[in-house]
Parts: C-alpha cells; structure tokens; sequence
C-alpha cells in the first residue's frame, strides 16, 4: 500500500464518520410547511380583514397553535424519513437532539409566561423566541449539518439586534410613525424569521441536497 | 517480514483492511450500538452483503451481536475491546504509511 491509498482510506474513514454523525433535526419540507404557515397567519394579523382582531389580541396562544403545528409537520417527515430507512422512531440522533434542545424550550417557556403578564409584551416575547430557538438549533451543532447551524446564527444574530433597536423611545416613534402596533410588530419579527428564514431553509436545503451539497 | 521502510505492513489488519468490513468498523467507531437496519441504510449494502462481512468480524471477536425484542425481533451490533484496539491500530498503521509517504 502506498501513501496516496493510505490517505485515501483514511479520508473515507473520516467522511464515514463525520457522516454518520450529523443529523438534520428539522426536515426541509417541515421547515417549509412551519415558514409558509408562519408567513400566512402573520399576513392575516398584518393585513385588515375579519381576523386580525383575533389574531392581534391572541398572539401567544396563535404562535403556541403553530408552533404545535409546526412540530407536528416536523415529526410526520422525520417519521417518513426514518420509516423509508427502516430505522425505529424515534432514532437515537433523534432523542439526542431532542435532549439538546429541551433547556432553550424551557427558558423560552418561562419567559412566555412572565412576560405575557403585561399587554404590549408581544414583541419582546416574538423577540425571547427568535433568539432561544437559535440557541436551541446551535445547541446541535456538533452533530448537525451547516445549514442547521446558520439557520441558528441568523436567529440569534436577528434577536441581538432587536434586542439592541427595542428602546422604549425607538418603540414608540416606530410604532407612531407608521401606524403599527406593539402586537402588529410581533408579527412582522416572527414573520421575518419564523416564515422567511424557515422557508429560505427549506428551498436551500432542497436544492443543495439534490446537488449533493445537503 | 514484509516491511517496507520503517512501516510492517504485516501491522495492516487484513481483515479490517477489506473496503465494506473497513466502513462497519468505522461506523461501528463511532457510537456504542448499531441496530442492522441503521447499519444497511448508512452504507447501502445488501442483506446478504453485509451479514456476511459482520459474520466475518464476529468470528475475530472485532464485533459483538445482540439479539433483542422491542416491539420486534431487532439485531445490533457493537465494537469489541479488542475490535476497537485493531482498529486503532489500522489507522495508526495507515497513518504511519502517510507520514512514510511525506518524507
């Protein structure tokens, strides 16, 4: 055996391995079906008709609903994925990931539940979820592919900058000048992020994946 | 003695050596249990393929097999002590022949 053949075997067992490793927690036609879905019910609140009342008065539990939703779409795909390989559901990369991103779901619980004490919260609670749910997709870093990693980042990154513009006084002006309200701009943050950044996900990954890039 | 410089290729495990016998080993490596369908999925190998080489493994004592039923009959397979020892020992090898290689 020659070095270039040794180098060989060992290039295919590093790639093996980093392969077997990652694991892709949020399937790309659930992250569509979450972003298309988050896209519409923030249109709907966004956009005067019959609903936007509702939908404006209701913002934790409407995100609760597709956030539910949204998991369950996610699990039904990965359930397909794992039935297609004929592997157990749920896999053990599976509940790993599971057990990574639990303490980020659980801050953003409580958070939930102290900040919607207070009316007009709305876009602080939008903007705890943002951030958390990146940290919870970073949290699977180690083992998930690049795309689930800047997915994360871009969360975070969005949620440290609203953090840094929400100033009471920027709040204000911002809301006054053009006729938004505080619900209204929870909306507009969770569809930027939740729908936009989920559904430029979904299509990347798509095409990538049938580009063999994954 | 079949050695070539400073490195004896007689170190080079033939039986690990082997392309699919060296992509279980690997995947085997890389977390303590495999169930057999995993295992088929991650390296596209036929049933018979690969029941043949992780036969060939458990009778070195390189591979462990555990026969379960959860919810249905399930097979997995894990790397021994001494599995895991001629593993390292392959890549140190092969490392070695890269390094060899370099000089």
């Amino acid at each position: 055996m020659d070095s270039r053949s040794a180098e060989d075997h060992l290039r295919v067992i590093r790639e093996l391995m980093e392969r077997a490793t990652i694991y892709r927690a949020i399937s790309a036609p659930a992250a569509l079906c979450c972003g298309f879905l988050a896209l519409i019910v923030a249109s709907a609140a966004l956009i005067p008709g019959p609903l936007q009342p509702i939908l404006r008065h209701y913002f934790v539990p409407v995100w609760i609903i597709v956030f539910l939703l949204s998991a369950v779409a996610n699990t039904l795909f990965l359930m397909r994925s794992t039935g297609e390989r004929k592997i157990t559901f749920p896999s053990r990369r599976l509940r790993t990931a599971l057990v990574a991103i639990t303490p980020a779901f659980m801050v953003a619980g409580a958070l939930t539940i102290l900040l919607t004490r207070n009316r007009g919260s709305e876009i602080f609670v939008a903007v705890c979820w943002i951030g958390l749910y990146g940290m919870a997709l970073l949290s699977t870093v180690t083992f998930a592919p690049r795309s689930i990693a800047l997915l994360g980042w871009a969360f975070v990154l969005t949620s440290c900058l609203c953090l840094g513009l929400l100033t009471q006084d920027y709040l204000f002006s911002f809301t006054a000048s053009r006729h938004v309200t505080l619900p209204g701009l929870g909306y507009l943050a969770m569809a930027g992020t939740f729908g936009l950044y989920h559904v430029i996900y979904g299509f990347a990954v798509m095409f990538y994946g049938r580009h063999g890039n994954g | 003695m079949a050695a070539t410089g400073m490195v004896d290729f007689n170190k080079l495990d033939r039986t690990i050596h082997e392309k699919g016998r060296l992509a279980i080993m690997t995947l085997l490596a890389t977390r303590p249990r495999w169930a057999f369908p995993e295992l088929k999925s991650e390296l596209q190998m036929s049933d018979g393929n690969l029941v043949t080489h992780l036969r060939a493994l458990h009778q070195v004592g390189y591979v462990a097999v555990t026969k379960e039923i959860v919810d249905r009959p399930q097979t997995s397979y894990s790397m021994t002590e001494r599995g895991r020892t001629a593993f390292k020992a392959y890549i140190e090898t092969l490392a070695e022949i890269v390094k060899l290689g370099r000089l």
